[in-house]
């Protein structure tokens, strides 16, 4: 009754959903093919929750409701032919033939524009499908001409066609170690400024954290794209598992917003992940509730690169899923609170959530992610996200000063304003982050 | 408490009472001698001013507790009672406040609910939960197990058994048991062996079993094993074990999977039917295998001491089917930077891309590209060329290379002394690309490798993808023949090309 449609935007975005959807079927008992694992009469989790992800057709097949839209066909292609091809409907996979060449302009105004049109009439006729819509789930990359370009005009279009239901994003942070261009950081700003007051909740995953991650805790010295998304994917399976399995927090999209966001531009929640660990290391770690709680208060297990522990929370929900007790729980949270560095905004009269969803977590086949009996998922709005906008503006000033690169834009009909225009919101974002942090009472004065 | 009990200190240090009894700094006050799991923590040998009192296996690992001291966790449970207390507990948490701030809590009391009905359970785990036996009386176990009769997880890992029969007390009435975990309890050795013979009672269901740091000896594991005939994933973790420990044909026949990580072996071990392995952090130097190994697939060998290429080249040789193999970590890797130990391993050892039949897909933990593989099988064979990275080229895997990069053998050997004089050493060409003519001065002693490279730069193709021919004879009339020229390895040279002749690219 509560569906939600997600939709892939970009080589990131689709490879993720690739991964995504892989999980989720393995998760409720679906087929790669779309039909049901053998002895089961009905999909795993409950049916309230797994309709809001699938639709069923007459012949008992189950269908994802995602959109692939990409500029160039290549990775639309690999859906078509890969494992998964029957999971989805032709109509599900929109593929252009002229790339976005990493240019926002590109995806944004001329190459982008040319298949609005389909993608919106998709979208449409897969609403029309659904009994009461609740939103829209956007993965998309922030460096990449069509992620960020095509996305960024997706998600303003959405915003007029469908103003009331929620957007959520999950948007992939440009990292030096696996960049493609050098202009991703023109790319993640200016996509930014398009989407920061249509998109209502934006989850970060940042490639550097992955990567480091996969390098630390999983011991793979080079980590491709496939062994990052697999990771990515995991992560966003728990963000969902709340909307997607019975008896848990969030079973709303509009919940997530309420819960972490508490004005419209401060919408960005770390993400944090328990447990990530080889499966030759899984079974010497003990892995109690109490262990992978106090992980997500690491900066080792967070999908952004940032401290929290110099900045303040402002809301913070953990996702709990699989064999955990109420008592270990309690016991955790009361140990997190005796950390000093956990420091709460004193505004804000919400903070802390706790959710939990019986699911287990489920092993991607050739991940070398360990299958785990309980894991944890925080998501957590924190100024010290903030960190990771003042990075990439950094980057942004160091090639603007010089206007590199602009004439790519420029020549695709943008306006240089859009740079300048762009660029000041982030620093205003950069300064309501300050803002919130600092406490509403002012320290007395000592004198005057 | 009594010799072989288990303790564990406040601060979470697990260790055996080794001696009971008077020590005379004590007086009359019983004391406890210790052995402790980590030997950091102990003080002696199990000798007191003098005294032996017992004997500890390292130096340090002993020490001497009163029988009261609050350094020891004196709380003991029984595996019925720390069910209930974690599972069964219907009581609502109670409000944990930051600050002014209370949390929320969501879907605690529907879970309390279904965990406490105990037959909704599949997975259990009580570890860190100071259990010493099954139950205080035999009903209350019987109750307790009828319940449970779907779970198919059991964690029992990082108690306080001592006595293995305690625990197949509660294992032998869980007939649907899939997984069992007895990490870090550490069982008197005698016990087992002597009511094993006498104990027919078998799990059928059982397919994976933990036994991490247990101190259990092989013959020990053995004997338990017979329990669980159908046993697939078997983890051996951290218990000391040596070479000489290890006899592989005592294992199930059902065997899969085996985890021998964190041990002292030197060498690699015989798998018979096992398709998966994991020796890491091993003492392993030598990877040559005397039998059959080729019904391996998986192999982890990372953080042992191979020191040697040959050592590697032995795996190529001895593994006929990998499909996976993690070996970072070792210190003839050390030095070198990731791309480099990547690239010499994906040449030495047969990879292939995943969805390409046999061959390892999967090296340290990355699926492998089809371009990947080609780019380092090349920049190997080039660098084994210039005699950077030295290797034995009447080897099997370097026949096997030359083969896929058509590389005719002769060509290896080059005869550059010959070319003496700089005229002679050059050879102008005209590269025709599809409808351009390029003028270009190649080296007489170019390979056409290079020759790709320096075009592939100009008109920005990969290497790979580019084919270089000429005609033999000139002539424009229907005569003409062709020559690709196809081996990579191959110095221009040896081609008939005179000055100023065509050659044509063809981009696949």
């Amino acid at each position: 009754m509560r569906e939600v449609i997600s939709v892939n935007v970009g080589q990131a975005g689709c490879q993720i959903g690739n991964s995504c959807w892989e999980l989720y079927s393995q998760e409720h008992g679906i087929r790669p093919d779309g039909y049901l694992q053998d002895g089961l009469d009905r999909p795993k989790g409950g049916e309230e929750g797994f309709s809001t992800f699938f639709s069923e057709t007459g012949s008992g097949k189950y269908v994802p409701r995602a959109l692939y839209v990409d500029l160039e066909p290549n990775v639309i292609d690999e859906v078509r032919t890969g494992a998964y091809k029957e999971l989805f409907h032709p109509e599900q996979l929109i593929a252009g033939k002229e790339d976005a060449a990493n240019n926002y302009a590109r995806g944004h105004y001329t190459v982008g524009r040319e298949i609005l049109d389909d993608v919106l009439d998709r979208i449409r006729r897969m609403a029309d499908q659904c009994d009461g819509l609740q939103g829209f789930l956007f993965t998309h990359s922030l460096g990449g001409g069509t992620g960020s370009g095509l996305g960024s005009l997706l998600l303003e279009q959405l915003s007029i066609d469908y103003g009331k239901k929620s957007k959520l994003e999950f948007a992939v942070y440009p990292a030096p170690q696996l960049s493609t261009s050098v202009v991703e950081p023109y790319n993640t700003v200016l996509t930014t400024h398009t989407t920061l007051e249509h998109a209502d909740c934006t989850f970060m995953v940042d490639n550097e954290a992955i990567y480091d991650m996969c390098r630390r805790n999983l011991d793979i010295g080079r980590p491709n794209f496939n062994t990052l998304n697999s990771l990515i994917a995991q992560v966003v399976s728990s963000v969902t598992a709340s909307l997607r399995f019975d008896g848990s927090l969030n079973v709303d999209l509009n919940e997530f917003q309420t819960n972490l966001v508490p004005y419209p531009r401060i919408h960005f929640p770390l993400v944090s992940y328990a447990p990530v660990f080889s499966k030759d290391r899984a079974n010497h770690e003990a892995n109690s509730v109490s262990e992978i709680t106090a992980a997500c208060f690491e900066p080792g297990n967070q999908m952004v690169k940032c401290d929290p522990r110099v900045g303040k929370y402002m809301a913070t929900c953990l996702l709990y899923r699989g064999d955990v007790v109420n008592r270990d729980v309690s016991n955790a949270v009361s140990l997190i609170k005796a950390k000093k560095t956990v420091q709460l905004v004193d505004w804000c009269p919400t903070g802390f959530k706790i959710g939990i969803c019986y699911q287990p977590p489920t092993q991607i086949k050739g991940s070398e992610l360990a299958a785990a009996n309980r894991a944890v998922c925080m998501l957590s709005n924190t100024t010290a996200i903030a960190e990771a906008w003042r990075r990439i503006d950094r980057k942004f000033d160091l090639m603007y000063s010089k206007r590199a690169f602009v004439h790519w834009y420029v020549g695709e009909g943008m306006e240089e304003g859009e740079f300048t225009e762009a660029r000041e919101d982030l620093a205003a974002l950069e300064r309501d982050y300050i803002e919130v942090g600092t406490d509403s009472f002012p320290e007395e004065e000592e004198e005057y | 408490m009594s010799v072989g009990d288990r303790v564990i200190t406040t601060e979470g240090f697990f260790g055996t009472i080794r001696y009971v009894g008077t020590v005379p700094a004590w007086g009359q006050t019983v004391a406890f001698g210790i052995e402790w799991d980590q030997a950091e923590r102990g003080k002696n040998d199990g000798t007191l001013q003098g005294v032996r009192y017992f004997q500890t296996k390292k130096p340090t690992s002993g020490s001497f507790l009163k029988s009261s001291s609050n350094k020891l966790d004196h709380s003991r449970s029984t595996f019925v009672s720390a069910m209930h207390y974690s599972y069964g507990s219907s009581e609502i948490q109670k409000e944990i406040s930051f600050g002014t701030k209370t949390t929320q809590s969501l879907g605690f009391e529907k879970l309390s609910k279904m965990q406490s009905n105990f037959s909704n359970l599949r997975v259990v785990s009580l570890q860190r939960c100071n259990i010493s036996l099954a139950a205080t009386t035999r009903e209350e176990l019987e109750v307790q197990l009828a319940q449970l009769q779907h779970l198919t997880t059991l964690d029992l890992g990082y108690n306080l058994f001592s006595d293995i029969q305690q625990v197949w007390q509660i294992v032998d009435q869980l007939k649907g048991l899939e997984e069992l975990t007895l990490n870090g309890n550490k069982f008197t050795g005698t016990e087992i062996e002597k009511n094993e013979a006498s104990s027919p009672i078998t799990c059928l269901n059982l397919r994976a079993l933990h036994l991490i740091d247990t101190g259990l000896s092989l013959v020990q594991v053995g004997e338990m094993l017979k329990k669980f005939p159908n046993l697939q994933v078997l983890t051996l973790s951290s218990n000391g074990y040596r070479d000489e420990d290890i006899v592989l044909s005592m294992f199930p026949s059902s065997l899969r999977s085996l985890d021998l990580s964190f041990n002292e072996l030197t060498k690699i071990p015989d798998f018979h039917h096992l398709t998966t392995v994991n020796l890491s952090n091993n003492r392993i130097k030598y990877c040559s295998v005397p039998h059959n190994a080729s019904q391996v697939k998986g192999l982890d060998l990372r953080y042992n001491e191979i020191d040697s290429w040959d050592e590697i080249d032995h795996v190529y040789l001895s593994f006929t089917n990998l499909s996976e193999i993690r070996i970072n970590g070792n210190p003839i890797l050390q030095d070198l930077s990731i791309d480099d130990m990547t690239i010499n391993l994906i040449a030495r050892l047969d990879c292939t891309h995943e969805r390409s039949g046999t061959g390892i897909a999967k090296l340290n933990g990355t699926y492998l590209s089809k371009d990947e593989i080609a780019n380092s099988e090349l920049y190997f064979i080039s660098m084994v060329q210039k005699g950077t990275y030295r290797y034995n080229l009447s080897s099997k895997r370097w026949k096997q290379l030359t083969r896929k990069h058509n590389m005719k053998q002769e060509t290896v050997v080059r005869d550059v002394e010959e070319i003496t004089k700089l005229q002679s050493k050059i050879l102008n060409l005209q590269v025709v690309i599809e409808d351009k003519i390029i003028q270009r001065t190649f080296l007489k002693t170019n390979t056409v490798l290079k020759i790709k490279g320096i075009i592939g730069r100009l008109i920005k193709i990969p290497v790979i993808n580019i084919r270089l021919k000429y005609f033999i004879t000139e002539a424009e009339d229907e005569g003409q023949m062709e020559k690709i020229m196809d081996d990579n390895f191959a110095i221009i040279d040896t081609y008939d090309l005179e000055k100023g002749q065509k050659i044509y690219i063809e981009i696949v």
